[in-house]
């Protein structure tokens, strides 16, 4: 996929990233106007404040938070995408992190700096899994209470009822995947 | 024995005839005095993201078409947005105006069904049938644009579906003739009646920094003052060719909401007086052969149209790996869809960030201390569709 | 010579279950459960373009306990299933529901783990109609074949259907 250019806004940006957190940013791309910067897992918390607070950056809107299951990949399992928006410079930026597997992955939560996040990572945390640390009130939030498995994990099966007709009517409704 | 406060819980059950579908909110009252109002969302989950990932790209579109189901037209636009950038294709200008003619044309639909609701929740019965009686020479347009009354699929991966009926303008010239009047109408049973401000005014009150750390968009944050709409912002679709202003409010309450909308409807008339005058002719489709189906004519003709339209039905296309996220002005707020290629010819993940979603998160702020009756018109103002909310 | 001509004017002669059928058609009050796009066709039909109020259906009780009529409108999710039962309980007999388009009726468009494939698994359906949504005009059509279902019913079968109460 070809490399768009990049602004001077967004270059700006990524100069104040860089000499704040170093080598934690992992890289960046460009793809038809929109900017991604993929950074490590634990400064999760630190870049929020930074993008909310810093003077460079003012990046007052969370417009969302996506994951991601990539089976295939073990080691970077889960992929959280973060979408801030400067409502000032017009500018759009998707922040990409990755969560190894394990028993319970967990991340750290950034409701405290965007309390918008509230409701975005409850339904992360129904829908794959993920523990967010620091979260007040962390349940399901759109499937039923008590319901086993996480729906949009490439691992749970879709539950495709095949329809009954005329010659398998008599039988229950087979399910698979 | 011991004395004091207790609170009374009242459920606001998932049937209710107010609460605009099957949302349930939990009440925490003193007295009649609201300490807090939880909303249980999830009376709806339909599993949409999910099964998205099981169909080919273009069998996607009629699905999107049920989650906002009161603006079904703007969330066909957003998927189709997206994965046209992802595969690179360009549109031809046709197609972008008879596009945005028919969100602008969505946009009242949802903002008349809103206003109808809400007048009922309050008390004002009647315009219910009025808004509802509007609402039928706009679905007659859809009817003759795709034969469907709400759920048209309209809009398709590369174009449109059909090419526009010949008594398209006709119908259009009608509606621009006859809604000024009739909003009109609206604002003069409304807009100075002394119950409706009383109701209205006052209630609801946000501020700029609550409703941006909420990371709300569309009229809330409209009303309170800060100037954000995706069409002006990020142009799609040939928005930045027309010319149009954006309503703002002050106070951040229910009444500057009321406001807000009601301009809103009179610029959409205006985008789609300048869309219908300045539609230029040409193909209702862009002509990209493995993606795009060919005209019915040639495919009853010619081979390889022939050939062309059995692999994309059986098949589908293949969309080159990577990920974009689109984003464009719902009549509820910022609707995003996020897709992620794998390179195969299904969705690796459709994300779709839910406009009415993320704004319910404002009903808790907006109703402490207040009245229980309040909780009806705050439900009302934000304009939520269940829909959506739970996909 | 026929016996309505010996009939004076002031007689009007009927079976007890036609009267009974014919008053429990002509004014069936719906219970509102629109639960998603159908509801929004249920309120056009309930609007003044397609007027439901001529066939005495225009009072929408938002109470079961003094409704007639469920017409289940929309998908119905599993979280959803328990309360449906519920409201279906509570409901006094005589009651009929009508499942309204094609997610009520088989599961429509979502076939995966979040939707209950027809809602006719947990309570009894009368009339089903199709449609994603469907018209005005068939949801009309729909309600005059349960009124014409309601008139052939008898109150002798139904009182056989009630279960035996245990004698004192």
């Amino acid at each position: 996929m070809e490399q768009a250019e990049i602004t001077k806004a967004e270059s700006e940006l990524l100069g104040a990233l860089k000499d704040r957190f170093g080598d934690r940013i992992t890289g960046h791309g460009k793809f038809a106007d929109q900017l991604s910067i993929f950074i490590t897992d634990d400064i999760v918390f630190d870049l929020a404040e930074f993008m909310k607070e810093d003077a460079h950056t003012g990046f007052e809107l969370l417009s969302d938070i996506c994951g991601v299951d990539w089976i295939k990949c073990p080691e970077m399992r889960f992929e959280l995408v973060y979408n801030f928006y400067s409502i000032a410079k017009s500018l759009r930026v998707l922040v990409k992190t990755t969560i190894p597997d394990s028993e319970k992955p967990s991340i750290r939560s950034i409701q405290p700096i965007y309390p918008g996040a509230d409701w975005l990572e409850r339904e992360m945390y129904d829908m794959l899994g993920i523990e967010f640390e620091g979260h007040p009130d962390l349940r399901r939030i759109i499937t039923p209470e008590g319901m086993d498995g996480w729906p949009h994990r490439k691992d749970f099966p879709l539950t495709y009822e095949v329809p009954q007709f005329t010659h398998n009517k008599d039988k229950p409704p087979e399910i698979i995947k | 024995m011991t004395t004091g406060a207790r609170t009374m819980t009242l459920n606001m059950g998932p049937q209710h005839p107010a609460t605009h579908g099957v949302l349930r909110v939990v009440l925490e009252l003193d007295g009649e005095t609201i300490i807090s109002a939880t909303p249980h969302l999830g009376y709806l989950h339909t599993g949409i993201e999910k099964t998205a990932e099981n169909k080919l790209y273009y069998k996607v579109v009629p699905m999107t078409d049920r989650m906002d189901y009161l603006a079904p037209m703007s969330n066909n636009l957003g998927y189709v947005l997206a994965v046209e950038k992802l595969l690179g294709i360009e549109i031809p200008e046709k197609v972008k105006y008879a596009r945005v003619l028919l969100t602008e044309l969505t946009r009242l639909n949802s903002h008349l069904v809103w206003l109808g609701t809400h007048a009922i929740d309050i008390g004002a019965m009647s315009m219910l049938l009025y808004t509802f009686r509007e609402r039928e020479m706009l679905l007659d347009v859809y009817e003759a644009v795709s034969g469907q009354r709400m759920m048209s699929t309209y809009f398709r991966i590369g174009g449109l579906a059909y090419d526009l009926p010949p008594d398209f303008d006709r119908k259009i010239k009608k509606i621009l003739r006859v809604f000024p009047q009739k909003m009109k109408d609206y604002e003069n049973l409304l807009s100075s009646n002394r119950i409706w401000i009383k109701r209205l005014t006052g209630v609801g009150k946000l501020t700029a920094r609550q409703v941006l750390d909420l990371s709300v968009t569309g009229p809330i944050l409209r009303s309170t003052g800060v100037k954000y709409d995706v069409r002006k912002a990020k142009p799609y679709s040939g928005y930045e060719k027309f010319d149009f202003d954006i309503p703002v409010g002050e106070n951040g309450d229910c009444y500057d909401r009321y406001l807000v909308r009601m301009e809103e409807m009179r610029q959409s008339l205006r985008i789609m007086k300048q869309a219908l005058d300045g539609m230029p002719e040409g193909p209702y489709k862009a002509d990209v052969p493995g993606v795009v189906l060919p005209p019915k004519e040639k495919v009853l003709s010619e081979m390889e149209a022939m050939i062309f339209h059995f692999k994309i039905i059986t098949e589908g296309f293949k969309v080159p790996a990577g990920s974009y996220y689109q984003a464009i002005e719902s009549p509820k707020g910022e609707l995003g869809y996020y897709i992620v290629s794998d390179g195969s010819t299904r969705p690796y993940r459709m994300r779709v960030r839910p406009p009415s979603f993320i704004n319910l998160q404002t009903l808790d702020p907006m109703v402490r201390g207040r009245l229980v009756a309040d909780v009806v018109t705050c439900i009302g103002s934000i304009d939520i569709v269940l829909g959506e909310v739970d996909r | 010579m026929g016996l309505e001509e010996k009939i004076p004017d002031s007689i009007i002669l009927t079976t007890v279950d036609y009267l009974v059928n014919w008053s429990r058609k002509s004014s069936m009050w719906p219970f509102g459960f629109g639960l998603a796009c159908c509801a929004i066709e249920m309120m056009a039909t309930f609007a003044s373009h397609f007027d439901l109020a001529r066939f005495g259906m225009e009072v929408t009780r938002p109470s079961p306990r003094q409704a007639d009529l469920m017409i289940v409108a929309g998908r119905v999710s599993n979280k959803m299933v328990p309360v449906i039962k519920r409201l279906y309980d509570q409901m006094p007999n005589p009651k009929w529901v009508i499942s309204m388009g094609a997610c009520a009726s088989c599961g429509g468009i979502f076939n995966n783990y979040a939707i209950l494939q027809g809602v006719d698994r947990i309570i009894p359906v009368d009339i089903y109609i199709p449609g994603c949504p469907p018209r005005p005009e068939q949801l009309i059509d729909g309600i005059m074949r349960l009124h014409e279902k309601v008139m052939k019913e008898s109150i002798r079968d139904k009182a056989a259907k009630k279960p035996k109460r245990a004698s004192a």
